[in-house]
């Protein structure tokens, strides 16, 4: 076993009315030191449930996740709160993921509290500060509370929170899908940073296609639960093979006039995830879709150089 | 000028909030024909949404209030800058017969845009009633035809909204916005809440529409991607005011502005590999206190002297192409006396 994070077969379902919601189903990868993992997918695909399980914020329903080489699959809180230093998370809306009446110092400094790390607060004041010149905050805002804060810098607070306890894995949950396009760039860059000085690893969940291909060595694409193509960035984006990576290529906008691409429109919109049959899931909606997509599942299978792809024609498609 | 369906001129708009008079819009001017479309980029907080309620005559009141400019619908002017009541009472009425009928809105959230309790067919049929004198049974057959046209069965017609995804709520808001055929269709964020597959549908059955009806439509975004895709013409808004205007040949291809330029530098490319992004520090100017100088300065790569205390005009830089920038105004100053001499 190598790499810091593994999880294998993963799997959460979500008990309904109706049935079971299959939010993560059978998901596999490994995460190596200083790397970042990018997963995306439509909402509801399940990549915000994947990032929760793995921080244990939920419980999952079966698999194995290993940090560390250590099995944290069902291990108990206490066992968990000793590890939780070294695994932190980013959230999507800064402001939420806030408390509204903490000042931006208090906020910064609650997990360094929780877990004893300074015991005079002249040490936690420092400590503080040091956070805050390290995600380029001023120090004029210490004693500022959220509101009074834009987007940029309340996602700023929401990053020193997540290194106070010098951690080696970021899970980060759409970190810049609230933030304006100058903003989400000084974020970006200040993520890439810490990940050099610091050797973060990153797991980064997002639904922006061109965000990813920025800032990660390695991507899954989710569909329903699933993972449906998974390889290094540059293979992804070089030789897209999976029908619904394709069209989710060729569905953004490109802010470009020349080499305009043809796009692929898909049909129809994310079939249920409750009591999902034994059929491709991205059948109904696939331009190459046969009978047999509708009677079978299909396993994520390498097509060489570390390629995933989860597909029956997945060679015919692309002559391979 | 018969062609142009919108005209919007000099507008100024201002919210009065017991903390400051915000100044939202400041002298925004552009025009739409018919069958055009034009995309206002700008971030948060730019005045693109208020530039929209302006023209829908949909401000917050009171604090919204149009200080001086116009929005010429047809060669007739729609909104009342007067503070008189009165006056303002007789623009709303004015105003009901032409929202939905001459001019619509998409919103950029469709579940908070329908009406919960009512059938989505219905909330066709509604529209269609208000402006036409037409029988009950032929508004339902029309609400059903426009349903189908946005691509949805028209079995649902007795629908609610929740039965439906976010796509498809979306497709409904544009069934309603476009049932009357009005002339200007102003989309505020229509695919920002949807998912990038679906994002793709829409914007392409909006593209199919606004060409079937000849509606000129102006597309509030902030995603550059979405302008290059549907657009014919591009503003860029900074801090309520027009920065850089003109046809997405001109922004994509030659951006001039060095806020429009900062824009595209920002944007992770799927194309190019960079290392590292470009952004630019700080934030835009507060619009309750607008400094003196050109409202881009703090954060401007190229800024010079002259931008200290003054606000530069809006340059026009070649035909049609539009930059608020001191800097551009020496070269087209010179393009100027050039063609003078030539014309000798």
């Amino acid at each position: 076993m190598s790499g810091m994070l593994n999880v294998k077969n993963l799997k959460k379902y979500f008990p309904v009315s109706g049935g079971t919601l299959h939010a993560v189903d059978d998901v596999s990868f490994t995460l190596n030191y200083g790397e970042t993992l990018g997963v995306v997918g439509e909402s509801g695909c399940g990549k915000s449930t994947l990032g929760k399980t793995i921080l244990r914020l939920m419980a999952p329903t079966s698999g194995e996740i290993v940090f560390e080489g250590k099995d944290i699959t069902f291990i108990n809180n206490k066992e968990f709160t000793a590890l939780r230093p070294q695994m932190q998370m980013i959230f999507q809306d800064p402001l939420s993921s806030l408390n509204p009446r903490m000042s931006v110092s208090q906020q910064i400094a609650e997990p360094l509290r929780i877990y004893n790390y300074y015991k005079s607060s002249d040490e936690m004041e420092k400590r503080v500060l040091e956070l805050m010149d390290t995600v380029g905050l001023a120090r004029r805002y210490a004693e500022t509370y959220p509101h009074e804060l834009d987007g940029g810098r309340r996602q700023r607070i929401g990053i020193a929170r997540a290194l106070a306890l010098n951690p080696k894995l970021i899970v980060c949950d759409e970190p810049v899908s609230a933030l304006d396009v100058l903003i989400q760039a000084q974020i970006l860059n200040l993520l890439q940073d810490l990940q050099k000085e610091r050797g973060l690893s990153y797991m980064f969940i997002t639904h922006n296609l061109s965000v990813v291909k920025h800032i990660s060595n390695k991507i899954c694409v989710m569909y329903l639960g699933q993972v449906i193509e998974q390889c290094e960035t540059k293979e992804l984006f070089k030789k897209t093979l999976h029908p619904y990576t394709k069209a989710l290529l060729s569905a953004i906008p490109v802010p470009s006039l020349k080499d305009r691409r043809e796009r692929i429109i898909l049909k129809g919109e994310l079939t249920s995830p409750i009591n999902p049959k034994n059929n491709c899931r991205f059948a109904p909606r696939c331009l190459y879709a046969r009978e047999e997509c509708f009677s079978s599942c299909p396993k994520l299978q390498d097509v060489g150089g570390n390629h995933q792809v989860a597909c029956h024609f997945v060679k015919e498609i692309n002559g391979l | 000028m018969s062609d142009k369906v919108l005209e919007v001129k000099n507008l100024i708009v201002h919210y009065e909030t017991e903390d400051g008079v915000a100044e939202a819009v400041n002298d925004v001017s552009f025009s739409l024909s018919a069958g055009e479309t034009l995309g206002l980029v700008g971030e948060t907080g730019a005045g693109k949404t208020t530039i929209a309620l302006t023209i829908m005559g949909l401000l917050p009141k009171p604090a919204g209030q149009v200080i001086s400019g116009e929005v010429l619908l047809n060669g007739k002017n729609i909104v009342e800058s007067s503070r008189s009541r009165f006056k303002q009472r007789a623009n709303e009425r004015m105003m009901r017969k032409l929202r939905g009928d001459d001019i619509s809105m998409i919103f950029q959230d469709p579940m908070s845009a329908l009406n919960p309790v009512t059938p989505v067919g219905e909330q066709i049929a509604e529209v269609l009633r208000l402006h036409n004198k037409i029988s009950k049974a032929e508004a339902v057959l029309r609400a059903t035809e426009m349903m189908e046209l946005v691509g949805i069965p028209g079995e649902r017609y007795k629908n609610y909204p929740h039965e439906f995804s976010g796509g498809m709520k979306q497709r409904i808001v544009i069934a309603i916005a476009l049932a009357c055929n009005p002339r200007v269709l102003i989309a505020d964020e229509p695919t920002t809440a949807l998912d990038v597959t679906i994002q793709a549908q829409v914007l392409q059955l909006m593209n199919g529409l606004k060409q079937k009806f000849n509606t000129a439509l102006l597309m509030i975004t902030h995603d550059l991607g979405v302008v290059a895709d549907i657009c014919d013409k591009c503003g860029v808004i900074y801090a309520g005011q027009m920065v850089e205007l003109g046809s997405v040949e001109h922004i994509f291809n030659n951006p001039s502005h060095p806020y429009t330029k900062a824009l595209f530098n920002a944007l992770p490319s799927l194309d190019k590999d960079v290392e590292r992004l470009e952004s630019i520090q700080g934030l835009m100017s507060d619009p309750m206190n607008l400094p003196p100088d050109c409202t881009f300065r703090e954060r401007c790569a190229e800024k010079c002297e002259k931008c200290v205390n003054t606000d530069p005009p809006l340059f026009e830089t070649e035909p049609g192409h539009y930059v608020r920038c001191h800097r551009i105004a020496p070269a087209v100053e010179a393009e100027a006396s050039n063609a003078k001499e030539a014309a000798k």
